[in-house]
């Protein structure tokens, strides 16, 4: 639920002064007053949600059961991540911190067992989940044995470094750049970067509870040339054309690199999309010299740039 | 907005050569070949200070993007040619902006035979605003390369970019940078382009239709080096 559901707010309200008591509606309001002051929150908390996103879209294969949200009206609420199939919410609240905003209270364990409660009673899901995400790993561990000791299997912390920059993310953390390979199909890291900072922008710009089948469209959609194309099946062999004119001259080599052919030639690398002419061109075929293909086959990227 | 003089503060290295150099550029705006021999002069001032870090007999890797091969780059690796190793590796970057800042994925590159081997990289840009470009061919060649330093060679720079290039990268990365241009200039238009920067948009300025990714452009470089 998102600020502005007007009829929903005051029912929530309800739900949770007839659970909790008045106070706890003060509480959840203060919550949300701090949420709305920060919204999306800060990096943390942003380069999270896209590290969560793809995570998702590199390991799973309906995205359309995945809805991601930030500052829903809730006592858990940097994010909520829902999986339809399974009537599934798990909620994160992340905390840069390796000081006592990080540590695990009683506050903490008051907050998830409201939560809990709002998830399985109101919103009607079979399985609520609440995570309490810091970027010390020793923190983590503190935690993770405090909450065992609350004896709630569906109370968690995970440990996400914090870095200041999205390439620094990358380097640092190797399931983010195996994601992100898996994402674009090659381990390219200035790819992986546009990739992330694609996923950042389309997340950023989400005004409410984004699916992520429409994240990721939306992502590629502005992604010029698209650089998602390990999500897509491994491409055909290129057309006999395409192999013929690579071998009339020497040097000309074909290969199939991050879902694109790619011809090269001492040392030059042109890219282009799978999705080319089953006949050889006429330009082409009318080229007289190396320069002349080359030019061309440098020229078939234009289209798929244009903003 | 001020005087066009108001927004720029010269580097300690910019001689009376180089502001002579980066004037006659700004005053070649409406002249494709004389903005380029202008920038190609450009090319060859900050190519000679570089020239005087680099030990003589190491492997040297120019990098640059397709619009600046033949003209900013091309003037910085003739400054470093006598007793060196110069390898190119140049880009074909789609730079265009998003809401959250820019991006500049590699379309099309050339790599000339042996660049791991680049014991330095000179990254040649012809202005660096956001450092979107510059941080893409880098993290291009990073992961192949080991160089001893980065060069990061412009005319001119605006306000803070090189702080904010050091910082998207890790220490062990950043620490290897070292800048080297004329003039940092701190007016930026609503577009992004730097004022008086080096006068407008580097591709129609050296005669160029567009970025070079969109039109197919081969630079002269790259064919010579390919010997094509």
């Amino acid at each position: 639920m998102m600020l502005g559901d007007g009829a929903e707010t005051e029912a929530l309200e309800a739900f949770v002064e007839q659970q909790f008591g008045g106070d706890a509606v003060t509480q959840l309001r203060s919550i949300r007053t701090g949420g709305d002051n920060n919204h999306k929150g800060g990096v943390y908390e942003n380069f999270f949600a896209v590290a969560k996103i793809c995570e998702i879209v590199a390991s799973e294969d309906n995205l359309a059961d995945f809805t991601l949200s930030a500052q829903e009206y809730s006592y858990v609420d940097d994010l909520c991540l829902r999986q339809r199939s399974n009537n599934t919410k798990t909620n994160y609240q992340a905390k840069n911190s390796s000081g006592n905003a990080a540590r695990w209270t009683p506050t903490h364990a008051e907050r998830f067992a409201r939560q809990t409660v709002i998830d399985l009673d109101f919103h009607r899901v079979d399985t609520s989940n609440q995570v309490l995400v810091v970027s010390c790993p020793s923190m983590a561990e503190a935690n993770r044995q405090k909450i065992s000791q609350c004896g709630r299997a569906s109370f968690r912390c995970e440990y996400f470094p914090y870095f200041p920059a999205s390439v620094q993310l990358i380097f640092g953390e190797d399931t983010v750049r195996e994601n992100l390979k898996v994402i674009c199909g090659s381990d390219d890291v200035s790819t992986a970067n546009a990739v992330f900072s694609l996923l950042l922008g389309v997340w950023l710009s989400a005004q409410a509870a984004a699916r992520l089948d429409d994240l990721v469209r939306q992502a590629r959609h502005i992604s010029k040339p698209d650089l998602f194309l390990g999500l897509d099946p491994t491409p055909g062999p290129p057309p006999p054309w395409l192999t013929g004119l690579c071998s009339k001259y020497a040097g000309l080599e074909l290969h199939i690199e991050a879902g694109r052919y790619v011809v090269t030639y001492r040392g030059l690398s042109i890219a282009m999309k799978v999705e080319i002419e089953a006949q050889m061109p006429a330009a082409l075929a009318t080229a007289q010299t190396l320069n002349q293909v080359l030019s061309y086959l440098m020229l078939q990227a234009a289209p798929e740039l244009a903003n | 907005m001020g005087t066009p003089e108001a927004h720029r503060r010269f580097a300690s290295c910019a001689d009376e050569g180089a502001k002579n150099a980066l004037n006659t550029l700004l005053e070649s705006t409406r002249e494709p070949s004389a903005y380029r021999a202008s920038m190609t002069d450009i090319g060859r001032q900050l190519g000679r200070i570089v020239d005087s870090s680099i030990p003589i007999g190491s492997k040297c890797l120019v990098v640059a993007t397709a619009e600046d091969a033949d003209y900013l780059a091309a003037g910085v690796i003739e400054s470093l040619r006598s007793s060196r190793d110069i390898l190119a590796a140049i880009f074909w970057n789609n730079h265009y902006p998003l809401n959250n800042g820019s991006i500049a994925p590699v379309v099309h590159r050339y790599l000339q035979p042996g660049y791991q081997d680049a014991d330095y990289l000179v990254v040649v840009k012809s202005i660096i605003s956001s450092s979107c470009v510059v941080r893409t061919n880098i993290l291009a060649l990073i992961e192949q390369i080991s160089p001893k330093r980065i060069f990061v060679v412009s005319p001119v720079m605006y306000i803070g970019a090189e702080n904010a290039l050091r910082d998207e990268f890790p220490p062990a990365i950043a620490d290897l940078f070292e800048f080297v241009y004329f003039a940092v200039d701190d007016c930026r238009t609503e577009t992004g382009e730097v004022r008086p920067g080096i006068g407008g948009q580097v591709y129609q300025l050296l005669g160029l239709e567009d970025q070079p990714a969109r039109t197919g452009f081969m630079p002269q470089l790259v064919k010579t080096l390919m010997a094509l």
